[in-house]
Protein backbone atom coordinates (compact mmCIF):
# COMPACT_ATOMS: atom_id res chain seq x y z
CA UNK A 1 0.00 0.00 0.00
CA UNK A 2 0.83 3.79 -0.22
CA UNK A 3 3.62 5.35 2.13
CA UNK A 4 1.62 6.13 5.64
CA UNK A 5 -0.16 9.13 5.83
CA UNK A 6 1.93 11.82 8.49
CA UNK A 7 -0.22 13.71 10.94
CA UNK A 8 0.54 17.29 9.46
CA UNK A 9 -0.91 16.50 6.14
CA UNK A 10 -4.32 15.91 8.12
CA UNK A 11 -3.21 19.21 10.38
CA UNK A 12 -2.99 21.18 6.62
CA UNK A 13 -6.50 19.11 5.46
CA UNK A 14 -8.20 20.48 8.58
CA UNK A 15 -7.09 24.44 7.90
CA UNK A 16 -8.34 23.66 4.61
CA UNK A 17 -5.52 23.77 2.29
CA UNK A 18 -6.81 22.81 -1.04
CA UNK A 19 -3.00 21.10 -2.03
CA UNK A 20 -3.26 19.12 1.04
CA UNK A 21 -6.73 17.90 0.40
CA UNK A 22 -5.51 16.98 -3.14
CA UNK A 23 -3.11 15.03 -2.00
CA UNK A 24 -4.97 13.37 0.81
CA UNK A 25 -7.52 12.22 -1.72
CA UNK A 26 -5.06 10.72 -3.96
CA UNK A 27 -3.63 8.99 -0.99
CA UNK A 28 -6.39 7.38 -0.29
CA UNK A 29 -9.09 7.22 -3.28
CA UNK A 30 -8.46 3.49 -4.72
CA UNK A 31 -8.99 2.18 -1.36
CA UNK A 32 -12.01 4.32 -0.68
CA UNK A 33 -13.50 3.38 -3.77
CA UNK A 34 -13.28 -0.04 -2.94
CA UNK A 35 -15.38 0.02 0.12
CA UNK A 36 -17.87 2.09 -2.04
CA UNK A 37 -17.74 -0.17 -4.30
CA UNK A 38 -18.34 -3.44 -2.36
CA UNK A 39 -21.48 -1.43 -0.58
CA UNK A 40 -23.06 -0.11 -4.23
CA UNK A 41 -24.77 -1.87 -6.43
CA UNK A 42 -23.41 0.20 -9.06
CA UNK A 43 -20.07 2.05 -9.89
CA UNK A 44 -22.14 5.22 -10.71
CA UNK A 45 -23.93 4.70 -7.33
CA UNK A 46 -20.19 3.81 -5.86
CA UNK A 47 -19.13 7.33 -7.53
CA UNK A 48 -21.83 9.68 -5.92
CA UNK A 49 -21.22 8.02 -2.43
CA UNK A 50 -17.03 8.47 -2.74
CA UNK A 51 -17.77 12.18 -3.73
CA UNK A 52 -20.03 12.87 -0.66
CA UNK A 53 -17.68 10.22 1.60
CA UNK A 54 -14.89 13.04 0.53
CA UNK A 55 -17.06 16.36 1.03
CA UNK A 56 -18.18 14.61 4.82
CA UNK A 57 -14.00 13.62 5.60
CA UNK A 58 -12.66 17.50 4.43
CA UNK A 59 -16.13 19.26 6.39
CA UNK A 60 -15.76 16.86 9.85
CA UNK A 61 -11.93 16.48 9.83
CA UNK A 62 -11.84 18.87 13.14
CA UNK A 63 -13.19 15.66 14.87
CA UNK A 64 -10.51 13.35 13.85
CA UNK A 65 -7.97 12.65 16.93
CA UNK A 66 -5.25 11.38 15.85
CA UNK A 67 -5.68 8.54 18.25
CA UNK A 68 -6.03 6.42 15.24
CA UNK A 69 -5.57 5.70 12.09
CA UNK A 70 -6.87 8.21 9.49
CA UNK A 71 -7.72 5.47 7.20
CA UNK A 72 -9.72 3.77 9.38
CA UNK A 73 -11.57 6.82 10.52
CA UNK A 74 -12.39 7.74 7.14
CA UNK A 75 -13.29 3.99 6.02
CA UNK A 76 -15.91 4.57 8.62
CA UNK A 77 -17.51 7.62 7.42
CA UNK A 78 -17.51 6.15 4.00
CA UNK A 79 -19.11 3.05 5.56
CA UNK A 80 -21.75 4.95 6.87
CA UNK A 81 -22.26 7.08 3.53
CA UNK A 82 -22.77 3.65 1.56
CA UNK A 83 -25.10 2.84 3.88
CA UNK A 84 -27.32 6.11 4.01
CA UNK A 85 -27.11 5.73 0.32
CA UNK A 86 -28.94 2.31 0.03
CA UNK A 87 -31.42 3.61 2.61
CA UNK A 88 -32.22 6.24 0.26
CA UNK A 89 -32.38 4.89 -2.94
CA UNK A 90 -33.62 1.39 -1.30
CA UNK A 91 -32.68 -1.11 -4.18
CA UNK A 92 -34.29 -4.02 -2.75
CA UNK A 93 -35.04 -5.48 -5.61
CA UNK A 94 -34.82 -9.33 -3.95
CA UNK A 95 -35.80 -10.40 -0.86
CA UNK A 96 -36.99 -13.12 -1.57
CA UNK A 97 -35.26 -15.26 1.15
CA UNK A 98 -33.95 -18.51 0.08
CA UNK A 99 -34.25 -21.80 1.72
CA UNK A 100 -32.83 -22.76 4.60
CA UNK A 101 -32.35 -26.00 4.55
CA UNK A 102 -30.30 -25.60 2.21
CA UNK A 103 -27.56 -28.14 1.40
CA UNK A 104 -24.31 -26.83 1.99
CA UNK A 105 -21.69 -28.56 0.67
CA UNK A 106 -18.97 -27.17 -0.63
CA UNK A 107 -14.91 -27.44 -0.79
CA UNK A 108 -12.92 -24.74 1.03
CA UNK A 109 -10.33 -25.97 -1.29
CA UNK A 110 -11.93 -24.15 -4.34
CA UNK A 111 -12.79 -20.90 -2.00
CA UNK A 112 -9.59 -20.42 -1.00
CA UNK A 113 -8.57 -19.75 -4.53
CA UNK A 114 -11.52 -17.15 -5.38
CA UNK A 115 -9.96 -13.76 -6.39
CA UNK A 116 -11.38 -10.37 -5.64
CA UNK A 117 -12.88 -10.01 -8.85
CA UNK A 118 -14.98 -13.01 -8.15
CA UNK A 119 -15.57 -11.91 -4.47
CA UNK A 120 -17.33 -8.73 -6.28
CA UNK A 121 -19.28 -10.47 -9.19
CA UNK A 122 -20.27 -12.55 -6.32
CA UNK A 123 -21.49 -9.76 -3.94
CA UNK A 124 -23.27 -7.69 -6.76
CA UNK A 125 -25.47 -10.96 -7.44
CA UNK A 126 -26.28 -11.32 -3.71
CA UNK A 127 -29.66 -9.76 -2.12
CA UNK A 128 -28.76 -5.95 -0.88
CA UNK A 129 -29.41 -6.76 3.33
CA UNK A 130 -26.99 -10.21 2.48
CA UNK A 131 -24.79 -7.76 1.14
CA UNK A 132 -24.65 -5.33 3.52
CA UNK A 133 -24.28 -8.10 6.55
CA UNK A 134 -21.61 -9.68 4.97
CA UNK A 135 -19.48 -6.62 3.99
CA UNK A 136 -19.50 -5.30 7.58
CA UNK A 137 -19.55 -8.32 9.51
CA UNK A 138 -16.95 -10.46 7.44
CA UNK A 139 -14.52 -7.59 5.80
CA UNK A 140 -14.80 -4.67 7.52
CA UNK A 141 -14.98 -6.45 10.71
CA UNK A 142 -17.91 -5.55 12.82
CA UNK A 143 -19.74 -7.13 15.83
CA UNK A 144 -22.72 -8.31 15.18
CA UNK A 145 -24.28 -5.49 17.45
CA UNK A 146 -22.82 -2.83 15.97
CA UNK A 147 -24.30 -4.03 12.79
CA UNK A 148 -27.62 -3.94 14.76
CA UNK A 149 -26.95 -0.16 15.47
CA UNK A 150 -26.13 0.54 12.13
CA UNK A 151 -28.83 -0.69 10.50
CA UNK A 152 -31.29 -0.55 12.90
CA UNK A 153 -32.02 -4.28 13.29
CA UNK A 154 -32.28 -6.54 15.97
CA UNK A 155 -28.57 -8.57 16.95
CA UNK A 156 -30.49 -11.80 16.14
CA UNK A 157 -31.64 -10.51 13.08
CA UNK A 158 -28.00 -9.70 12.29
CA UNK A 159 -26.47 -13.63 12.97
CA UNK A 160 -29.49 -14.78 11.02
CA UNK A 161 -28.96 -12.45 7.72
CA UNK A 162 -25.32 -12.96 8.26
CA UNK A 163 -25.98 -17.26 8.16
CA UNK A 164 -27.98 -16.82 5.57
CA UNK A 165 -26.01 -14.47 3.56
CA UNK A 166 -23.14 -17.11 3.84
CA UNK A 167 -25.53 -19.99 2.46
CA UNK A 168 -26.21 -17.51 -0.62
CA UNK A 169 -22.83 -16.29 -1.23
CA UNK A 170 -21.83 -19.93 -1.64
CA UNK A 171 -24.77 -20.54 -3.56
CA UNK A 172 -23.93 -17.60 -6.15
CA UNK A 173 -19.97 -18.61 -6.14
CA UNK A 174 -21.17 -22.23 -7.54
CA UNK A 175 -23.25 -20.76 -10.38
CA UNK A 176 -20.59 -18.07 -11.23
CA UNK A 177 -17.63 -21.05 -11.03
CA UNK A 178 -19.68 -23.59 -12.99
CA UNK B 1 -18.60 -21.22 7.74
CA UNK B 2 -16.12 -18.65 9.50
CA UNK B 3 -13.79 -19.99 6.65
CA UNK B 4 -15.70 -18.14 4.18
CA UNK B 5 -15.35 -14.62 6.65
CA UNK B 6 -11.92 -15.40 6.88
CA UNK B 7 -10.78 -15.87 3.31
CA UNK B 8 -13.32 -12.89 2.39
CA UNK B 9 -11.28 -10.39 4.64
CA UNK B 10 -8.10 -11.49 3.33
CA UNK B 11 -8.99 -11.07 -0.25
CA UNK B 12 -10.59 -8.07 0.37
CA UNK B 13 -8.20 -6.64 2.82
CA UNK B 14 -6.46 -4.97 -0.40
CA UNK B 15 -9.17 -4.21 -2.46
CA UNK B 16 -7.98 -1.16 -4.07
CA UNK B 17 -9.33 -0.86 -7.79
CA UNK B 18 -9.20 1.72 -10.50
CA UNK B 19 -11.20 4.82 -9.12
CA UNK B 20 -12.68 7.18 -11.44
CA UNK B 21 -11.92 11.24 -10.77
CA UNK B 22 -14.01 13.02 -8.86
CA UNK B 23 -12.02 15.32 -7.60
CA UNK B 24 -13.62 18.05 -9.20
CA UNK B 25 -16.70 17.37 -7.48
CA UNK B 26 -15.22 17.14 -3.91
CA UNK B 27 -13.53 20.61 -4.56
CA UNK B 28 -16.55 21.99 -5.33
CA UNK B 29 -18.67 20.49 -2.76
CA UNK B 30 -15.78 21.27 0.03
CA UNK B 31 -15.19 25.41 -1.06
CA UNK B 32 -19.25 25.24 -0.61
CA UNK B 33 -19.40 23.87 2.29
CA UNK B 34 -16.80 26.41 3.31
CA UNK B 35 -18.90 29.61 1.78
CA UNK B 36 -21.87 28.56 3.41
CA UNK B 37 -20.03 27.98 6.56
CA UNK B 38 -18.52 31.37 6.74
CA UNK B 39 -21.78 33.10 5.24
CA UNK B 40 -23.58 31.92 8.21
CA UNK B 41 -20.60 32.96 10.40
CA UNK B 42 -21.34 35.99 9.64
CA UNK B 43 -24.56 37.10 9.60
CA UNK B 44 -24.83 35.41 13.47
CA UNK B 45 -22.01 37.22 14.60
CA UNK B 46 -23.31 40.68 12.96
CA UNK B 47 -26.84 40.20 14.40
CA UNK B 48 -25.49 39.30 17.98
CA UNK B 49 -23.19 42.43 17.90
CA UNK B 50 -26.16 44.58 16.87
CA UNK B 51 -28.46 43.24 19.32
CA UNK B 52 -25.32 43.71 21.54
CA UNK B 53 -24.93 47.37 20.78
CA UNK B 54 -28.62 48.17 21.32
CA UNK B 55 -28.06 46.37 24.36
CA UNK B 56 -25.22 48.56 25.46
CA UNK B 57 -26.40 51.79 23.92
CA UNK B 58 -30.01 51.32 26.17
CA UNK B 59 -28.01 50.64 29.16
CA UNK B 60 -25.70 53.23 29.27
CA UNK B 61 -28.41 55.10 28.41
CA UNK B 62 -31.16 54.28 31.39
CA UNK B 63 -28.91 52.58 34.19
CA UNK B 64 -27.65 55.87 35.44
CA UNK B 65 -30.84 57.83 35.37
CA UNK B 66 -32.28 54.68 37.54
CA UNK B 67 -29.89 54.47 40.10
CA UNK B 68 -30.21 58.53 40.24
CA UNK B 69 -33.82 58.28 40.80
CA UNK B 70 -34.16 55.19 43.40
CA UNK B 71 -31.89 57.16 45.27
CA UNK B 72 -33.80 60.60 45.14
CA UNK B 73 -37.25 59.17 45.40
CA UNK B 74 -37.32 56.13 47.17
CA UNK B 75 -38.43 55.82 50.41
CA UNK B 76 -37.24 52.75 52.45
CA UNK B 77 -40.06 50.39 52.36
CA UNK B 78 -40.01 51.36 48.26
CA UNK B 79 -36.07 50.36 48.39
CA UNK B 80 -36.95 46.80 49.15
CA UNK B 81 -39.34 46.73 46.00
CA UNK B 82 -36.93 47.77 43.48
CA UNK B 83 -33.78 46.21 44.70
CA UNK B 84 -34.03 43.04 43.04
CA UNK B 85 -34.78 44.07 39.85
CA UNK B 86 -32.11 46.86 39.55
CA UNK B 87 -29.43 44.03 41.31
CA UNK B 88 -30.27 42.31 37.82
CA UNK B 89 -29.70 45.08 35.73
CA UNK B 90 -26.57 45.73 37.27
CA UNK B 91 -26.20 42.25 37.43
CA UNK B 92 -26.59 41.88 33.43
CA UNK B 93 -24.41 45.10 32.65
CA UNK B 94 -20.85 45.52 32.83
CA UNK B 95 -20.83 48.72 30.96
CA UNK B 96 -22.09 50.88 33.46
CA UNK B 97 -20.70 54.48 34.00
CA UNK B 98 -18.27 54.23 36.45
CA UNK B 99 -18.65 57.55 37.85
CA UNK B 100 -22.38 56.29 39.61
CA UNK B 101 -20.81 53.71 41.76
CA UNK B 102 -21.08 55.83 44.60
CA UNK B 103 -24.53 55.92 44.31
CA UNK B 104 -24.89 52.45 45.11
CA UNK B 105 -23.36 51.76 48.67
CA UNK B 106 -24.31 47.85 48.58
CA UNK B 107 -21.35 45.26 49.10
CA UNK B 108 -22.80 42.51 47.73
CA UNK B 109 -24.36 44.51 44.61
CA UNK B 110 -20.80 45.01 43.33
CA UNK B 111 -18.87 41.89 44.02
CA UNK B 112 -22.18 40.12 42.27
CA UNK B 113 -20.96 42.42 39.28
CA UNK B 114 -18.00 41.74 39.52
CA UNK B 115 -18.38 38.20 39.40
CA UNK B 116 -21.11 38.56 36.20
CA UNK B 117 -18.52 41.12 34.43
CA UNK B 118 -15.43 38.79 34.43
CA UNK B 119 -17.76 35.94 33.20
CA UNK B 120 -19.08 38.11 30.20
CA UNK B 121 -15.72 39.53 29.24
CA UNK B 122 -14.68 35.53 29.06
CA UNK B 123 -17.57 35.02 27.36
CA UNK B 124 -17.30 38.24 24.86
CA UNK B 125 -13.24 37.45 24.43
CA UNK B 126 -14.48 34.20 22.93
CA UNK B 127 -16.66 36.44 20.10
CA UNK B 128 -14.36 37.15 16.90
CA UNK B 129 -14.61 40.57 15.91
CA UNK B 130 -16.07 42.09 13.16
CA UNK B 131 -15.16 45.46 11.03
CA UNK B 132 -18.83 46.35 10.24
CA UNK B 133 -19.81 45.59 14.04
CA UNK B 134 -16.87 47.73 15.23
CA UNK B 135 -18.32 50.69 13.10
CA UNK B 136 -21.26 50.36 14.24
CA UNK B 137 -20.54 50.45 17.77
CA UNK B 138 -18.18 53.18 17.11
CA UNK B 139 -20.65 55.53 15.76
CA UNK B 140 -23.58 54.50 18.26
CA UNK B 141 -21.27 55.06 21.53
CA UNK B 142 -20.58 58.45 19.65
CA UNK B 143 -24.44 59.29 19.93
CA UNK B 144 -25.38 57.71 23.12
CA UNK B 145 -23.23 59.78 25.17
CA UNK B 146 -25.46 62.71 24.15
CA UNK B 147 -28.50 60.76 24.59
CA UNK B 148 -27.39 59.77 28.53
CA UNK B 149 -27.13 63.50 29.02
CA UNK B 150 -30.20 64.25 27.62
CA UNK B 151 -31.81 61.48 29.89
CA UNK B 152 -29.75 62.69 33.22
CA UNK B 153 -31.28 65.95 33.19
CA UNK B 154 -34.53 65.48 33.77
CA UNK B 155 -34.02 63.72 37.35
CA UNK B 156 -37.53 64.60 38.47
CA UNK B 157 -38.81 61.65 36.50
CA UNK B 158 -41.30 59.47 38.41
CA UNK B 159 -39.62 56.50 39.53
CA UNK B 160 -43.00 54.49 38.47
CA UNK B 161 -41.78 55.28 35.04
CA UNK B 162 -38.61 54.54 35.98
CA UNK B 163 -39.54 50.81 37.03
CA UNK B 164 -40.90 50.38 33.77
CA UNK B 165 -37.65 51.32 32.23
CA UNK B 166 -35.64 48.96 34.48
CA UNK B 167 -37.55 45.74 32.98
CA UNK B 168 -36.97 47.16 29.73
CA UNK B 169 -33.22 47.18 30.36
CA UNK B 170 -33.71 43.54 31.92
CA UNK B 171 -35.78 42.43 28.64
CA UNK B 172 -33.11 43.51 26.39
CA UNK B 173 -30.53 42.49 28.61
CA UNK B 174 -31.94 38.88 28.21
CA UNK B 175 -31.82 39.69 24.44
CA UNK B 176 -28.21 40.25 24.03
CA UNK B 177 -27.03 37.16 26.52
CA UNK B 178 -29.05 34.83 24.21
CA UNK B 179 -27.10 35.66 20.86
CA UNK B 180 -23.69 34.99 22.52
CA UNK B 181 -24.21 31.21 22.58
CA UNK B 182 -25.43 31.32 19.06
CA UNK B 183 -21.93 31.02 17.24
CA UNK B 184 -21.30 27.47 18.96
CA UNK B 185 -24.63 26.08 17.90
CA UNK B 186 -24.09 27.07 14.60
CA UNK B 187 -20.74 25.42 14.16
CA UNK B 188 -22.20 22.56 14.91
CA UNK B 189 -25.27 22.68 13.12
CA UNK B 190 -22.78 24.12 9.98
CA UNK B 191 -20.43 20.79 10.62
CA UNK B 192 -23.95 18.99 9.92
CA UNK B 193 -25.17 20.66 6.87
CA UNK B 194 -24.28 18.66 3.59
CA UNK B 195 -25.98 15.32 6.21
CA UNK B 196 -29.35 16.77 5.90
CA UNK B 197 -30.14 14.86 2.93
CA UNK B 198 -33.88 12.79 2.04
CA UNK B 199 -32.88 10.07 4.55
CA UNK B 200 -32.37 12.20 7.68
CA UNK B 201 -36.14 13.85 6.91
CA UNK B 202 -37.72 10.82 6.26
CA UNK B 203 -36.03 9.20 9.91
CA UNK B 204 -38.19 11.69 11.48
CA UNK B 205 -41.72 10.73 9.96
CA UNK B 206 -41.28 7.40 11.23
CA UNK B 207 -43.84 7.93 14.17
CA UNK B 208 -43.03 5.71 17.13
CA UNK B 209 -40.35 3.53 18.21
CA UNK B 210 -41.47 0.25 18.02
CA UNK B 211 -41.17 0.36 14.38
CA UNK B 212 -37.59 -1.61 13.57
CA UNK B 213 -35.93 -3.16 11.03
CA UNK B 214 -34.86 -2.07 7.37
CA UNK B 215 -37.57 -0.03 5.49
CA UNK B 216 -38.80 -2.34 2.67
CA UNK B 217 -38.93 -1.30 -0.88
CA UNK B 218 -40.34 1.74 -1.88
CA UNK B 219 -39.70 3.68 -5.10
CA UNK B 220 -41.88 7.03 -5.04
CA UNK B 221 -40.65 8.92 -8.11
CA UNK B 222 -40.59 12.70 -8.55
CA UNK B 223 -41.84 13.07 -12.07
CA UNK B 224 -44.52 11.88 -14.86
CA UNK B 225 -46.00 12.47 -17.70
CA UNK B 226 -49.40 11.46 -18.48
CA UNK B 227 -49.20 12.05 -22.67
CA UNK B 228 -50.38 8.94 -23.91
CA UNK B 229 -47.15 8.17 -24.87
CA UNK B 230 -46.54 5.28 -23.53
CA UNK B 231 -43.73 6.48 -21.48
CA UNK B 232 -44.13 7.64 -17.50
CA UNK B 233 -48.39 7.79 -18.29
CA UNK B 234 -49.27 7.23 -15.08
CA UNK B 235 -47.65 7.63 -11.14
CA UNK B 236 -46.69 4.41 -10.05
CA UNK B 237 -45.68 4.06 -6.28
CA UNK B 238 -43.59 0.82 -6.36
CA UNK B 239 -43.78 -0.87 -2.98
CA UNK B 240 -43.12 -4.66 -1.81
CA UNK B 241 -44.44 -6.78 1.17
CA UNK B 242 -47.27 -3.91 2.06
CA UNK B 243 -49.64 -4.45 5.09
CA UNK B 244 -51.09 -1.30 4.40
CA UNK B 245 -51.25 1.13 1.65
CA UNK B 246 -52.52 4.91 1.29
CA UNK B 247 -51.68 7.09 -1.45
CA UNK B 248 -52.84 10.36 -1.60
CA UNK B 249 -52.05 13.23 -3.78
CA UNK B 250 -52.25 17.06 -3.12
CA UNK B 251 -52.63 20.01 -5.10
CA UNK B 252 -49.92 23.09 -3.97
CA UNK B 253 -53.09 24.37 -2.61
CA UNK B 254 -53.56 21.54 0.01
CA UNK B 255 -56.36 20.31 -2.28
CA UNK B 256 -57.22 16.60 -2.02
CA UNK B 257 -56.83 15.47 -6.16
CA UNK B 258 -56.76 11.55 -5.64
CA UNK B 259 -56.65 8.91 -3.09
CA UNK B 260 -56.07 4.95 -3.06
CA UNK B 261 -55.80 2.43 -0.99
CA UNK B 262 -54.98 -0.03 -4.08
CA UNK B 263 -51.65 -0.14 -4.83
CA UNK B 264 -52.17 -1.30 -8.43
CA UNK B 265 -54.75 1.73 -9.07
CA UNK B 266 -52.27 4.44 -10.45
CA UNK B 267 -52.76 8.47 -10.57
CA UNK B 268 -53.43 8.99 -14.97
CA UNK B 269 -53.29 13.01 -14.15
CA UNK B 270 -56.99 13.54 -14.40
CA UNK B 271 -58.65 14.98 -11.28
CA UNK B 272 -61.04 11.96 -10.80
CA UNK B 273 -63.62 14.34 -8.91
CA UNK B 274 -65.03 16.49 -12.48
CA UNK B 275 -62.54 14.54 -15.17
CA UNK B 276 -60.71 17.55 -15.50
CA UNK B 277 -56.75 17.18 -16.60
CA UNK B 278 -54.34 18.41 -14.55
CA UNK B 279 -52.19 20.96 -15.72
CA UNK B 280 -48.59 20.23 -15.91
CA UNK B 281 -46.50 21.95 -12.10
CA UNK B 282 -46.05 20.73 -8.88
CA UNK B 283 -48.25 17.99 -6.61
CA UNK B 284 -47.07 16.38 -3.50
CA UNK B 285 -47.48 12.58 -2.93
CA UNK B 286 -48.29 11.35 0.70
CA UNK B 287 -48.03 7.38 1.02
CA UNK B 288 -48.75 6.09 4.30
CA UNK B 289 -47.95 2.19 4.75
CA UNK B 290 -46.74 -0.26 7.00
CA UNK B 291 -45.03 -3.39 6.24
CA UNK B 292 -45.66 -6.65 7.62
CA UNK B 293 -43.13 -6.13 10.48
CA UNK B 294 -43.98 -3.07 11.44
CA UNK B 295 -46.41 -2.16 14.41
CA UNK B 296 -47.02 1.99 13.38
CA UNK B 297 -48.07 3.19 10.23
CA UNK B 298 -44.96 4.99 8.26
CA UNK B 299 -45.45 8.10 5.99
CA UNK B 300 -43.94 8.76 3.13
CA UNK B 301 -43.76 12.28 0.77
CA UNK B 302 -43.08 12.93 -2.57
CA UNK B 303 -42.91 16.41 -4.35
CA UNK B 304 -44.25 15.36 -7.74
CA UNK B 305 -44.03 17.09 -10.99
CA UNK B 306 -45.98 16.55 -13.52
CA UNK B 307 -44.94 17.89 -17.11
CA UNK B 308 -47.03 17.18 -20.28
Amino acid sequence: MSQPIDLKLIEKCIEGNAKAQKQLYDATVRQMYGVCLRYCKNPEDAKDVMQEGYIRVFGKMKQFEAKGVIEAWMRRIFVNCALENIRVNKFYTDTSDIDEAYNLTFENLTMDKISQKEIMLTLEKLALGYRTVLNLYAIEGYSHAEIADMLQINEGTSKSQLARARMAFVKEYKKITS
Amino acid sequence: MNNLDKILKEKMSDFAPDAPNVWAGIEQGVQANQVVHAAKMGKTLFGSKLVLTIAKIVAIALVPTAIISYNYFTTDTDKTNIEKPIQEVVANQEQIALSENDFVDNEQLTKHRERESNKKMDKESNIPFSKKALKKEQRSTGVDNSTSIKDNVPSTIPHAVEKKVSHEVISSAVKYEKPISSPKENNTKQSNFFDENESTEENKEVKGEQNKGIDILIKMPTVFSPDNDGVNDKYVVLIEGEKFYNLKIYTMQEELLFESNDKLNFWDGINPKNGQICNSGTYVGVLVYKSAEDVNLRTKRAIIKLVR
